[in-house]
């Protein structure tokens, strides 16, 4: 006796032909109930009652239903699998059933294609989407299951690790692991990806980064607030100065270093700087 | 775990792990695919079946799918594709410089083609492709049409006796 019939549920008197179709697999034994059905039992002795053992010629014929079937108006069908009723059979059950489920919507999708060339309503078209509901709640099933596998042992849903990383314009992307042929500490040419510590920057794009930083700063709020901060404390000390900023002071500001930074006043843009024009705008003057 | 990946704007295929040498074969546990066993028109064959297959399915996958799950045995497999049209789709909003050759904005939008599959059966079995609406054991019971007509007028005409019970319709009271 096979040691898996035994763990495995029986059928009802009320479990439908769909078994009967299912014998003569050779190489699946095909014990769980297509349908949910609340009468099954756990004893394997049994099961071989209800099953016929003759053989069929090819498979063929599990394409189509039990011929006991044919000509019928109306076929009634139980209920589709829901996910809590899956959720009690092992995996290897979820398996199988889903090979019975597969032959099942095969069968059902001949008959609805026979019934359109024929011009004929199909017996039992709410079959079809049972079957469909309850092979999507398995795959659910085992989604979920895998799913809880992978965060157990590798942190992530997929099983694919990753690591933040930066891009040559500065900004943060997390960098999910792409799967090669050679290992990493073989290959002469590394492409693209770099740990996020080294980020790529060539000469250009430290000047494009500096430029932005400038630009910030050069914000027209900020910008005066510096100078009015450094105008109020130097007038702070000395009275006589006028209240006004005096725009030869201001003319001090403009400086030739392109990127000096300076220790107490900030990246100062160029007066003319003709080369640094985003968005082509005019530079203020002051 | 290999899964059939579905994206709308795409075309449906099952991704596998990089292949290298020495590693072991591609397994699908968990087949997607769906097939459906038709009846040709033309007279064909009697080792001849024919089904039709998602498009991503090739030969192998045709042979191994009938040989796995329902042990049929193939002599060789056909795939022809089957309703791959590429269409445009007018839309009423801009979404970019449209070329002088549409004038109106468009989007391509496919129909989603699938595979007929000419199938020849090995070990010289036979086919023949029964027809599940008809039941064999029924056509005794058969009544023709003017039988059937003549019993709906009997059933029409006012009966002679009006006060037997028997003939009044009851609604049956299942609750006692």
């Amino acid at each position: 006796m096979h040691p898996s019939n035994l763990l495995l549920p029986i059928l009802a008197r009320k479990c439908l032909r769909s078994l009967m179709n299912s014998n003569a697999i050779a190489n699946i034994r095909p014990t769980a109930c297509l349908l949910a059905a609340s009468n099954c039992s756990w004893n394997g002795r049994q099961e071989q009652r209800c099953f016929h053992t003759s053989r069929r010629v090819h498979g063929l014929e599990e394409f189509f239903d039990n011929p006991e079937n044919f000509g019928k108006l109306k076929i009634r069908s139980g209920m589709a699998w829901s996910v809590d009723l899956l959720r009690r059979k092992s995996t290897e059950d979820l398996h199988k059933l889903w090979f019975v489920l597969l032959k099942e919507r095969n069968m059902l999708n001949t008959l609805e294609q026979y019934c359109i060339d024929e011009d004929e309503p199909m017996p039992g078209p709410d079959r079809l989407e049972k079957v469909a509901e309850s092979m999507s709640n398995l795959r659910d099933v085992i989604e979920e299951r895998e799913e809880a596998k992978n965060m157990l042992v590798h942190g992530t849903p997929d099983g694919i690790g990753g690591e933040w990383r930066k891009n040559p314009l500065g900004a943060t992307y997390f960098y999910k692991f792409k799967e090669h042929l050679i290992p990493e500490h073989l290959q002469e040419i590394k492409r693209g990806d770099k740990p996020a510590d080294l980020a790529y920057f060539s000469p250009k794009l430290e000047e494009w980064h500096l430029r932005l930083e400038e630009k910030r700063l050069k914000k027209r709020g900020g910008f005066h607030f510096l100078l009015a901060t450094k105008y109020g404390q130097i007038r702070a000390r000395n009275r006589h100065l006028p209240k006004k900023m005096p725009e030869w002071w201001k003319r001090k500001f403009r400086t030739k270093w392109l990127y000096g930074i300076h220790p107490q006043m900030r990246i100062f843009m160029k007066h003319h700087d003709k080369d640094y024009r985003i968005n082509s705008r005019r530079p203020h003057k002051y | 775990m290999s899964r059939r990946i579905r994206i709308p704007g795409k075309l449906p295929s099952v991704k596998f792990p990089l292949h290298y040498e020495g590693a072991p074969q591609r397994r699908l546990f968990i087949p997607e695919w769906y097939i459906t066993l038709a009846k040709p028109k033309e007279k064909m064959p009697k080792n001849y079946v024919r089904f039709h297959v998602p498009a991503d399915m090739t030969k192998y996958d045709m042979k191994e799918y009938l040989d796995k799950i329902y042990n049929i045995k193939v002599l060789n497999v056909r795939l022809s594709p089957v309703n791959y049209v590429r269409y445009k789709e007018p839309l009423p909003w801009r979404i970019k410089k449209m070329s002088e050759d549409a004038p109106t904005p468009y989007q391509w939008k496919f129909i989603e083609p699938w595979k007929i599959a000419h199938i020849f059966l090995a070990d010289e079995q036979e086919f023949e492709f029964p027809n599940p609406l008809k039941n064999e054991d029924d056509e005794e019971n058969e009544m023709k049409l003017t039988d059937m007509m003549e019993a709906q007028m009997k059933a029409m005409k006012p009966k002679k006796n009006g006060g037997d019970n028997k003939s009044k319709m009851f609604l049956e009271n299942s609750w006692f």
